[in-house]
Order: C-alpha cells, then structure tokens, then sequence
C-alpha cells in the first residue's frame, strides 16, 4: 500500500487504482462474469436520415436461430422517450425516423454476434422526407430544436460604427466524437421486487435510474443503479448511456434474464451524440491600439435531431464568447439548429470551447488588421479591475489573467520566439523555402458551477468501522479523473488519518440519492465538499465524545496521522472509534453540499451563473509545409489556474490531456457527415484523435501558484474541462503560421479542425489574396505614373 | 493444437473434451485471441475498437527463432486468430507481474514505471500500453549499453504507435516508457519460459506435412509446405486464406461474417523467405512488414520510413506484403512503391487435380479495377519480385494521410528515377489513392524522359498528371486537394533528384525537431 509518510507524496497520491490498471485487474462492465442465461443486445438501425416508416416486419428477425426477444415502441411498457431535459428523444423510432443510425427496434440475443447478424434480417420499408444535415441550411429554414437566447450590454450596434476599425468574419467548427476507450455499455439485471440492478457506465447514475423506472413504469425505488469506475466519459456518458440501460431494463423484465448491451465501436460512433458542430460569424468594431469597442457574434450549433443537452450547451457557448476579454458593448446570439443527424450531447467544455473559438478568431484578426502581435491584443483586452463584467453581467473578481499570462509570457520566453518565429519566417520567404513557423499563446477563462442552478448540489455518505477503517460513497463518478483519489485525500485529510484507511467503492443511487451529473468540472468541488460535511461530523462527534470520556475541553482534542491526542496523550484512531462505539456513538454520516452565492436570470439576465472561474493560458509553436499543409506541433508551454492544488500529480494529468484532446478536436479529428446523413468518419480508421506520435516533443505544464478566493474544498480549483481549451493556441498557432505567408497582413478563414488540407487551403486563400492585393497595388502604382 | 499461455501451456483439441483435465474444445476457426481470452476469464486484455485502431487489446506473442530463442512481439489479439498461436507463447497484461506471496505481487518494470509516471487515468487502454511497452522492453532486455534518451524516446514512440489513450494526453506513458528503456532494470519475460513443457511446445521441430485442426467442417489449416498450401487452396479457394490477418478479421468483427474454413499461410517457408538472387530481390508474400523493415534497413531508408507510417507496430508486426497487395485496396501503402519499382508477383495456380503450376506477372498487369484483380479461385500470391537495380534508383516515396502516424493514405506517392545529368532516362510514377486502384502514370513517365529537365518540363509533367488521375471526395480528402498533393509529390520528389533539399515534416527528427533550422 501507498506510504503516508510524506506529505508531499500524499498529495500527489497515485490514482487509486493504478495498480490494477497497470495489471489489469481495474473491472469494467465487460469484464463482469457473464450469466449462463444471459441476453446481448443489438438494434436494427434507420438508413435514412428523414423517414416516415411505412412497413416494418421483424418475423426474420423474431425466428433468426438464436434471437430471444425483439422489441419496438409499442412494447415500451411505460414512457417511451428518454430526453435527458426536454423530450424529443424516442428509445425507438415512433413511427418516423430523423437520423442515419437510429435505433428502430432492438433484438436480444443469446450472443452480441447474433444479435448483431439478426437485425439485417428486418424487412424495413420507407417514405423519405426532406432533410437537414448543417446548420447553415437549418438557419436558412429557421428550424430549432428550442428557441434563441440573446446576451445584450451595452450598445453593439453603434460601437461598432463608431469604432475606427470593423471587421466581420466567420468559421465553422466541427465537433468531436468522444472515443472513451469503454464503449457504451450497461448490464441490467431483474431483482425479485418487479425492478431492475443496473451497473452502468455512466456520469449521470440518477438519471439512469429515472429514465429506466420512466421507461418500464416503476418508482425510482425500484431501480438501483451502479457505477464503478467508466473507460473514459468526456461528456459523452453523461445523457447518452441511459437509453441503452432503458432498453436492456426492457429486455430484463419481459425475459426475467440479465442483459447486457455493449455497442461495437462503429455503433457507439453513430448512434451517440457527439460535441455539436458551431458555425460561428462575428462583427467587431476597435481602435488602433486594437482595444474593443463593441462586438456581436451569433453562434449556430447543430444540435442534431432533438434538444438533449442543447439548451445548456448553446448557453455555455454565449457565456464563454467572451473567453477572457471584456466587451463594453455587445450582443451575442445563441442559435439550436435542428438537423437530421444524431443528437448532439455534452462534450468536456460543453459549448464553451466553441463560443472561445469565435474569440480568439477576432483577436487575431484584430491584430492583423493592427500589425500587433496577437499577445498585446489579447492582453489589451483582458478582463482587470473596472473592465470586468462579462456581457451575462457577472463581474469578474477574482483577476488572474493578467498576472498569469503575463507569468507564461516570461517562462516561455514568448518575446524572443516570437522574434526568431518571424525572422525564421522573413528568411524562408526570402529564401523560397518550404517551412514556416507559428506560435500563439492564447488564455482560458471558464466558468465553475452548472448553469443549471439545481444540479449545484451534492451528497455523500461515510461510514467509520470499528477497526477505524473508513467506507466512502458519494454522488460522483470515476472516469479516469481522479475525482475517487481527490475524494479520499480530502476525506482522509479531514478526518486526520492515513489514506489507506479509506475504501472508496462503486458510486450507487442506494447510497447517495438524487445525485447531480459528474459534469461541468463539478465532481471534486461538489463531492468533496459533501464528503468533508460527513467527515466533519463524525470527527466532531468523536471529538465530543472523546471530552466527555477523558473529562476534558473538545479543543483539548486533535485527530492527525491516524492518532488521537488528548490531552497530549496518545490513542490510537482505531482504539478511539472502538470506544466511541461502545458508548454508542454514532459511526455514520450523510454529508451535503449546495453551492454559495449562485443564482442566474435568462430572463433580466442579472445574477451571478459562476460561483468562481479557472483560468489558464497556453503557448504552442508549430512547423508547417506550405507545400502540403502537414505540419508538426513542436512545443507547448501551459500555466493553469487550479488553486491550491488538491493533488498536482492528477491535475497536471487533467490539464496534459485536456490539452491533447483540445488539440486533436482543431487539427485532425474531422467529424463528417455525408450529403444524404451518413456519417461517414465512424470508425477509429477515419477519425483520427492524436497518437503519443502527435504530442509535442517539448511539453511544459506548470500549476499557477495562487489560491482560490471564494472558499472551494480547501481553496482548489475545478480542472476537468478548462485545459482542453488551451488546445486552442495549437489552432491560433497554425493559423500563425498562415497569416506569415503576407507578413501578418492578413489572416485566413480558418476552420476547424485545421487538418493539413485546411492549413493547405487557407496557404493558398492568403497566397491568392497577397496576389490579389499586389495587383491593386500595382494597379494602383501604375495609375499613378 | 498447443500452445504457451502466460507461462503454461494449453491444448485445444478437435473433440469435444469432456473428461479431460487439460484439454479444451479448438474455438471455430474465425475466433479472435481476444475473444478466447476473455471467455477464459482473462478479461485483462480490453476490446476498444475490435479493429486493430486502437491497441486496448495488445498482448506479446513469443515464438521460437532459428536458434530456439523466443522472440516476441506486440499483436492486436482483437484481428488475430486463435489458430495462429500455435506453438507460441501467448503473454497477456495478466502474465507480467510476479506473485511473490498470496496478496502480493512485484510488478513488471512497465508496470511499475506506469504507475510512478501517473501514466493511467480511466485505465481502459492501459493494459495494450502496458503491452507494447512489455513488448519493446523485451526486445531490448539483451542489448549491452543503456539507451540514450532520444533513441529510447524514439523506440517507444514506435512501440506505442497502435495504442489510442484519450486521457493522458500520452506524455506520461512517453516518460514511463523511457524510464524504463534507459534504466538497467529490464526483464525478459521469454527467460522465465524455460522447462520441458515450453520447450516440447515452442521449440520442437514440426513436421513438413500440412497440419490442421483437420475435423468435422470447421478447420483452421497451417499448411507448412507449398505443397500442401497448394493443395488446401485448390481444394478451398484463396478467399480462405489469411496471414496476418489485420484486414481480413475486419469481416468477422465488424461485419459479423463466419468462416468455415481458413488456411494460415504464415508457416509455409516459401511464403516466408526473402532471398536475393539473380539481379532480383524475392519476399515471400506471408514477410511481414517488420521483417521487410530488418532488410531494407541499409537497402532503402525510404522505403523503411514509409513503412513507419503504414498502420502501426502492432499492425506491422502481423501485416503482410502479399496482403497488402492481394486484398486490392486503391489505398493500400505498398503497391506504389512496388509499381515504382517495377515488381513482378509470383501467382500460383492449383487447379484441383492439376499439377500447381507459377507464373510472373508485373505489378502493373495485376488491378483490374476497384478490390478487382487477376487473380482467380484457386491461384494465389506466393512471392513478390523487385528488380535490385530499381532499388539503387534514385526513388522517393511520399504518403499524405490525416494524421502522421497509424493513418491509411489519402495519397500515397512513388517516384523512381535514373539519368544523366538532368536527363531522366528512365522514370516511374506510381499512385494510390489517385483511382479505383494503384496504378502508374505512363504518360507522364514518357514526358518525363523526353527531355531535359527543366521546371517547366516539371511543371507540365504536374499539370498532365493532375488532368489524367480521377481522385475522388471521401472522409480523407478532397478530389481537388488530392490532385494538388500528387502534382505536389511529383515536383517535390524531381526537385530532390536535382538535388534540392525538400524534406517533409515526418521526416524531421522527431526530439526537438532537430534538421529544421538548416533549410
């Protein structure tokens, strides 16, 4: 076991099963002992994106050698949709389908293979409607999964006019599959009271549990639903794992046989959703010194069929437009384009990234149109005393940006590698040769607590033994994040004794009810609170009783190191609980959490959304063939904000893979849909997330060394989502790298993601407008003579 | 059918076992390795993508080399076949670590180095790192110096080329990897496998007779002669052959097709042999990349570095040339380079009844049209011919894909050129990627030896090019960014062959980016 002696390694305590990572002993769902009786699932699948179902015959199906069950929604014994907040999400098509993979009915049979072969036997017939695969056709037709939403300050409008300088631009951003290494996967077992034992993998256990009572018409109590630990979340286990729970619950009940319901890969990449696609178009109006005077941006996501997560996620997005950069007057427009495709779902950022995109897309334009640097830009423009409320009009407090961008500009010695980066540039210019550099160091700022205000809520539940061994359960899940070891360091800090007193097991909706998502970077600011709750009132307890039976004051009393000391004397933890015990005292607790201060009006839009914000900001240099467009990332250097550090180790593991995964999303990741729905990158082989090949050779992380002013779990700093915005700066850097080619003169339209064929195409769209400019200016010559 | 699991040894028998301690049912022919392992409750090895992507389901296989030591190697158990481990030695994630007491247990290195860097968060994938860094400390586990810390870097990068982590951001993993490469606490798993059973099991001599799990009607055949490899083929056609299996198992896992009857050709000297002899160099159509890279290590650096980029070391490890070639993909990395090289393959025709007969036909002859090819029922590729002499031509092999490493091509280039100053005399221009197959751009070839070269001869030649190729639009490219890239390729690699320097970016040295400041 693990040894305490240390602080410093307590605090970057390996994650708590590393060891049976590393020995494959860490379980996952698949991995549970399979049931001689036991049911696999697969489903028969729509091959259009919009249809209305004419004929559907499954007696194939039903007699393929091997098929147990077939359902379809007729057969949903209670609430056949399963929206996670709005309804729109059919568990099987009713009677029309609206996207390329849609479940039409299901099929459980005694292997996944021959669920999987059975379902072509379906005889399906079809009258194709009218679709709409992007967001740009669904603005022209003006069809919304739910209705806009506006951010309004000051006036935009005339400060754009007003401003000496106006630029509009645009960019479509794709989104991103998820490609947790677990596909989805749930196994679903009937109990002997009419309801169901559900191990998920899922961020969102009480949802689940609802969706699965809803679908088969039974209470909550009914149903208990399980979560160990996920291979991977990202967003994309928070609403989409429980239709497959729903369908195997169905199949469990009517059969009274486990099940299970695992997707193959290319499944689970057609059928969950996935980070919505923006196309973004913004008006900014500035003065020379590049100082912005007024801005609108209307931000259009494509939600897919229905609404999912969208409302928030379109939100996120308007809240997070801003990134770092105070806007006097602005206006910014959130659109939640319905498209034929699959809908879309949260995804690490959940908008936010996208809303920054539209941002440091007109920084850098601005710089451009300036002739600065993009760093002084940005710089001019972050938010410091008395430029701080955001266009939602929560002031910004605590003022980080400024000190920390500054303190990355120093340790990356950002100056002189701009210099060389440009006089690099001016020689392969010069010289007609083929490379050229970038570099662009960007800053996040994103907003903590759900904007969801209810979700801002957690519980915990602690039980001490009588050995002084400690059980811990509270509402969040593990993922790979760490959230299990944070918990258990806070625990163990709070109560005074060694880690290794603490088990932490699987999170279950019968210990800790009515639990929130573990989203929005919430799980370690929710959850610890609630557990340091529970631990402070056992410790109090025993403090109490410890007064009471030596006969002294409660500040007499102190728990470290696993000893009790009274009155100076010593006791052992366990000798302790064991007394305390014997004098009933009560061992357990249930802890409990709300976020402070928080409280958001769309409305009068007045409040405050966040209670806090993380902050962080990135510098990546890469190399680029203009020939081709390829390129390699060749140095990042990161300074992130996690407050006072709960365990540096599994932040800067947070922050590292949220960087990677930030990258992969703007260069090589293409999600793609086809003209007629079909998304055609759904499998490993043409959707591309980066290898170790992909990551910079040189790769600094350090954490910002500053405290949380508003009082989280012991000052830190939520981490999960923020660094994957700092990917970001890989982007500005490729566009850097651009925008060279007219000595930073011009900028290009860049889309996302950058792959080389973008790099390659934004090369010509510059090398053709410098053309095009060099010939006016030589019209121009050559008029005047 | 025996082989070595984790140490002990296990026989699959064709009969039905009941009664028998140690001997199990053989699992149908088309059951993968990781499907059997996970039925045994060795659950350890993950399925991520069941189709070679993603490498959550690596594990080492270990075979006896011509001197009876075991070699091992990183394999996607996901794509390979139960009925290739014959006679190897099968390592799983489960078979590294020591138990040194009932609740103890000392781990590998890897393992120990992949706890200490933080190098797992979900853990999902962890076990194929684990894996391919067992895999790449094994194979280093006899070197005499330590590694300095760039060559270290750059091996494990290669070694962990097939592994997907969507967590870490992969840094850690890089650390732990290194770590162990240059640290002196190396261990060799194939030290350990070394009692009677193993060796009656690994490094007994085989019969040259056709073996197989010869039973009923599902059969798993590992002919170990031409001629019974002739004769399986006559008998079951070629669509049952498979060697390394990485496209092939792609019909079973995720078309969910069955499969009665398969002939391993990887046991058949012939197909394994590469000899150079009479102004040709002759590879057997089961080598596999791996073994291609070994030998053209000094013959032709650029063939090797393309090779780096040809799916990934676990893929490398299994794939095949004959494969490559056979399986008739316009996309395929190969093919080009062969076309470029003026290759013949060796086809061999085995007519039931008939005596097998051979014949040579260039590269070039072989497409058809789109996965089309000359080859019928019952012939086969045995060989692949490359005339020596084009491989000391000037040649020059340029891939484009989405992403640098583990990608299929979006355009695949091969140039090759011989001449007198700026005189091209001879020259081949190959593409894939470009047309429903690879194929060569002989009027373009004809432009080019002409005349002198000139750019603007360069420059016609690319336009001529771009207006005779019919790329097309899917998720990799563009139709019109593909031409650009092959008009691209094409200047690019004359340009080198007139002596510029144009390198491309994968070909950068990979730590610091060295060779970029000289251009």
């Amino acid at each position: 076991m693990m040894s305490n002696a240390n602080p410093e390694s307590r605090l970057n305590q390996q994650h708590e099963s590393a060891v049976k990572h590393v020995t494959g002993q860490a379980e996952y769902i698949d991995d549970l002992p399979e049931w001689p009786n036991q049911l696999h699932v697969a489903t028969g699948k729509s091959i259009h994106a919009h249809a209305r179902l004419k004929k559907l015959s499954l007696d194939k199906v039903r007699s393929f050698p091997g098929v147990v069950d077939v359902i379809t929604y007729a057969d949903i014994p209670g609430d056949g949709d399963v929206g996670a907040v709005y309804k729109g999400d059919p568990l099987l098509a009713n009677g029309v389908v609206e996207f390329v993979g849609q479940p039409i009915f299901a099929v459980a049979a005694i292997s996944l293979e021959i669920a999987q072969r059975s379902v072509d036997a379906a005889v399906i017939e079809y009258e194709v409607l009218e679709a709409t695969i992007t967001p740009q056709d669904a603005m022209t037709k003006t069809l919304f999964v739910l209705p806009e939403k506006r951010f309004v300050q000051g006036d935009a409008r005339a400060a754009i006019e007003q401003a000496p300088h106006r630029i509009q631009g645009e960019q479509y951003v794709r989104g991103q599959e998820h490609f947790y290494l677990e596909g989805q996967i749930c196994h679903c077992m009937p109990t002997e009271d009419r309801g169901v034992h559900i191990i998920s993998s899922s961020q969102h256990p009480t949802e689940v549990q609802k969706l699965v009572a809803k679908v088969l018409a039974i209470e909550f109590n009914q149903v208990q639903v399980e979560v160990r630990r996920m291979g991977g979340g990202f967003g994309g286990k928070e609403s989409q794992a429980a239709a497959l729970a729903c369908t195997a619950a169905i199949f469990a009940r009517r059969n009274q046989r486990p099940v299970k319901f695992r997707m193959p890969r290319q499944d689970d990449m057609v059928q969950t959703g996935k980070r919505h696609d923006f196309w973004n178009q913004y008006e900014v109006g500035f003065d020379d010194d590049g100082l912005i005077h007024g801005v609108t941006m209307d931000l259009a996501a494509m939600c897919g069929y229905s609404p999912d997560l969208s409302e928030g996620i379109v939100d996120r997005a308007m809240f997070h437009a801003d990134n770092s950069y105070f806007y006097e007057n602005v206006s910014i427009t959130g659109f939640r384009c319905k498209t034929n495709t699959v809908s879309n779902t949260a995804f690490r950022g959940f908008g936010g990234p996208k809303g920054m995109m539209a941002a440091e897309a007109m920084i850098e334009d601005i710089a451009r149109k300036t002739g600065k640097d993009p760093l002084d830009v940005r710089k001019k423009n972050l938010y410091r005393e008395g430029r701080d409320r955001t266009p939602y009009g929560q002031i910004v407090k605590q003022h980080v940006l400024g000190r920390l961008v500054g303190q990355l500009e120093d340790t990356s010695d950002y100056r002189s590698r701009r210099d060389d980066v440009v006089s690099y540039n001016r020689v392969a210019a010069n010289n007609g040769t083929h490379f050229r550099k970038g570099l662009a160091l960007t800053p996040v700022k994103f907003g903590i607590s759900f904007t969801a205000n209810h979700l801002n809520q957690a519980g915990a539940l602690v039980h001490v033994y009588t050995d002084g061994s400690i059980h811990l359960n509270h509402g969040g899940t593990e993922m790979g994040q760490g959230l299990y070891t944070k918990v258990a360091q806070i625990a163990a800090r709070a109560m005074g004794v060694s880690l290794d007193r603490i088990q932490v097991s699987a999170t279950r909706t019968d210990k800790v009810p009515n639990t929130s998502p573990t989203a929005a970077s919430s799980g370690t600011d929710l959850n610890g609170m609630a557990v340091l709750d529970a631990v402070n009132q056992i410790r109090f307890r025993l403090t109490k009783f410890c007064s009471e039976h030596f006969g002294c004051e409660q500040s007499e009393v102190s728990i470290s190191d696993d000893i009790v000391s009274v009155k100076g004397e010593p006791y052992a933890f366990a000798e302790i609980v064991k007394l305390a015990y014997m004098s009933r005292v009560q061992l357990s607790a249930a802890g409990f959490y709300k976020t402070p201060k928080i409280s958001f009006d769309f409305g009068t839009q007045s409040g405050q959304p966040f209670f806090y914000f993380a902050n962080g900001a990135a510098a990546t240099e890469v190399i680029v063939d203009i020939r081709t467009g390829e390129y390699r990332i060749t140095q990042v250097d990161i300074l992130h904000d996690v407050g006072e550090s709960l365990n540096p180790a599994l932040d800067i593991g947070q922050i590292e893979g949220g960087y990677i995964q930030g990258m992969g999303w703007l260069t090589t990741e293409e999600l793609k849909w086809d003209e007629q729905g079909h998304l055609i990158s759904n499998s490993p082989a043409n959707y591309k997330i980066p290898t170790a090949y992909d990551v910079p050779p040189i790769f600094n992380v350090s954490l910002y060394d500053e405290a949380n002013t508003e009082d989280t779990i012991y000052r830190s700093k939520a981490v999960g989502e923020p660094p994957l915005m700092l990917g970001i700066s890989a982007w500005c850097a490729l566009r850097d790298a651009c925008a060279s080619i007219a000595d930073y003169k011009l900028s290009p339209t860049m889309n996302a993601p950058a792959t080389s064929e973008e790099v390659y195409r934004c090369i010509r769209e510059i090398q053709n407008a410098q053309g095009a400019e060099c010939a006016l200016a030589q019209g121009e010559e050559n008029a005047k003579t | 059918m025996e082989f070595m699991l984790n140490n002990k040894p296990v026989s699959f028998d064709i009969v039905d076992s009941a009664g028998s301690d140690h001997l199990e049912t053989m699992p149908a022919p088309d059951t993968t390795i990781l499907k059997m392992l996970r039925k045994r409750g060795l659950v350890g090895t993950k399925e991520g993508c069941a189709s070679g992507d993603c490498g959550a389901c690596t594990v080492m296989i270990g075979e006896a080399n011509n001197d009876g030591v075991l070699e091992y190697r990183a394999i996607n158990a996901c794509i390979s076949l139960v009925g290739s481990l014959a006679n190897k030695h099968l390592v799983t994630v489960e078979g590294l670590a020591k138990k040194t007491t009932e609740n103890e247990q000392q781990l590998h290195p890897v393992q120990r180095a992949m706890v200490d860097c933080h190098g797992s968060q979900c853990g999902f994938c962890t076990p194929g790192f684990v894996m391919s860094l067992a895999a790449v400390a094994e194979q280093a586990s006899g070197r005499k110096a330590q590694l300095e810390l760039d060559e270290a870097r750059m091996k494990v990068l290669d070694a962990i080329s097939g592994n997907l982590c969507r967590c870490t951001g992969y840094r850690p993993i890089i650390e732990a990897g290194v770590s162990v490469l240059t640290g002196s606490d190396i261990n060799a798993v194939g030290d350990t496998v070394d009692d009677e059973v193993s060796n009656e099991i690994l490094r007994r001599p085989h019969p040259i007779s056709s073996e197989a799990e010869a039973a009923g009607e599902a059969n798993y055949y590992r002919p170990r002669s031409l001629a019974a490899l002739d004769a399986l083929v006559g008998r079951l056609g070629n669509k049952a052959i498979v060697a390394g299996c990485t496209d092939f198992a792609l019909e079973i896992t995720q078309r969910w097709r069955a499969y009665q009857n398969l002939i391993d050709v990887t046991r058949v000297p012939e197909l394994l042999a590469m000899t150079e002899a009479d102004g040709k160099l002759t590879i057997g159509a089961a080598v596999t990349y791996t073994d291609i890279e070994q030998q053209f290590k000094d013959l032709s650096p650029g063939f090797v570095h393309l090779l780096s980029r040809l799916g990934s070391r676990q893929i490398r490890n299994c794939g095949t040339l004959g494969g490559n070639i056979g399986t008739a993909s316009p996309i395929a990395d190969t093919p080009p380079v062969l076309l470029a090289w003026d290759a013949d393959v060796v086809i061999r025709s085995c007519a039931p009844e008939a005596i097998a007969t051979e014949r040579h036909i260039a590269l070039s002859d072989f497409y058809l049209d789109y996965r089309k090819t000359r080859l019928q029922a019952h012939q086969y590729i045995s060989e692949i011919r490359i005339p020596t002499q084009s491989i000391h031509r000037f040649h020059r092999f340029y891939k484009h894909s989405k992403r640098l490493e583990d990608d299929i091509s979006s355009v695949m280039g091969a140039f090759c050129f011989d001449g007198n100053e700026g005189q091209l005399i001879h020259a081949r221009v190959a593409f894939g990627g470009m047309a429903a197959i690879p194929l060569r751009v002989p009027i373009v070839e004809a432009l080019l030896v002409a005349e002198k070269l000139s750019e603007d001869l360069v420059n016609q030649a690319c336009r001529i090019l771009t207006e005779t190729l019919t790329p097309m639009t899917d998720v990799r490219a563009s139709a019109a960014f593909r031409a650009d890239m092959a008009s691209e390729m094409l200047s690019r690699a004359l340009f080198e062959y007139l002596g510029q320097s144009l390198p491309r970016v994968d070909e950068l040295k990979d730590f610091g980016l060295r060779g970029v400041d000289d251009v």
